[in-house]
């Protein structure tokens, strides 16, 4: 038990590629999501004593996860209630146009995939982690990740290009 | 649909990120923790205090309010009896009706 600075270190590499895109595609802000990265590893280091170093990155994802939605929900508070809200995505300096008129589009795509089904997605699409580990980060039964995720990618399919499987 | 042409290509996250994160992972003393320990107890007390205190102001202007009836409802020779008990015994006895005169 505990873990100590040199396996957070060696988890934040582990973690921080995959972690920050899963958290981009929810957020749409970078610096935001590093520092939601940041609050979620400082919560693990709070807590280091009562922690063991092979359960640091499911960890990691889902306190992140939990951050990003909580923060979804104010932010969607804050729109209710008219005060102000990113209404469009941050786009990092380094992409050219078309790539930034490709993530604004998968936004919108996006934001019309059950938010559940949109999480499996992305850490499925981001993380690597296992059916077993995922059903574990998201709370969800293991026999349901496969079909949401399909579920999710067949729409998001249907959203991005509009083509519809037949039925 | 290939992710690289959908908005789900892999982006790069903003460079520096663990040197930032180290500076902020301190060790905490053995103060901090003692004090970490005792803010549940703080909360606590501080809810206490802000709810019971406008209870406890809201109990008292009652009786306050209730007792200044009371006072208003008492017969004007209570004060007076208080003042002085022969007038206030006598003020306090029944007035006995004069008997009708038989014929």
């Amino acid at each position: 038990m505990a873990i100590d600075a040199s396996e957070i270190e060696a988890c934040y590499v582990r973690v921080e590629r995959g972690l920050f895109n899963v958290l981009y595609r929810l957020l749409w802000d970078a610096s935001a999501c590093q520092d939601l990265i940041h609050d979620a590893f400082l919560r693990l280091w709070s807590e280091r004593a009562r922690l063991h170093a092979t359960q640091l990155d499911a960890l990691v994802y889902a306190t992140a996860i939990n951050l990003a939605r909580n923060r979804l929900r104010w932010e969607k508070l804050r729109h209710w209630v008219g005060l102000e809200t990113l209404d469009d995505i941050v786009v990092p300096d380094t992409l050219d146009d078309t790539r930034a008129a490709e993530l604004r589009e998968l936004r919108a795509a996006l934001a019309q995939l059950d938010p559940r089904d949109r999480d499996i997605l992305l850490l499925s699409e981001y993380a690597g982690f296992d059916t077993t580990e995922l059903a574990r980060i998201l709370a969800v039964a293991p026999g349901t990740i496969g079909s949401r995720k399909h579920r999710a990618m067949l729409r998001l399919r249907e959203l991005l290009t509009g083509e519809r499987d037949a039925p | 649909m290939r992710p690289e042409r959908t908005g789900l290509f892999p982006l790069d996250p903003p460079p520096g990120g663990w040197m930032r994160l180290r500076s902020r992972l301190r060790p905490e003393s053995e103060a901090e923790s003692r004090w970490y320990a005792l803010l549940p107890v703080a909360s606590a007390a501080l809810i206490a205090v802000a709810v019971i205190g406008p209870w406890q102001a809201h109990v008292d202007l009652s009786e306050r309010i209730v007792s200044d009836v009371r006072m208003r409802e008492q017969p004007a020779w209570v004060p007076l009896a208080s003042r002085n008990p022969e007038v206030g015994v006598y003020l306090a006895q029944p007035v006995a009706m004069p008997e009708r005169v038989k014929p």
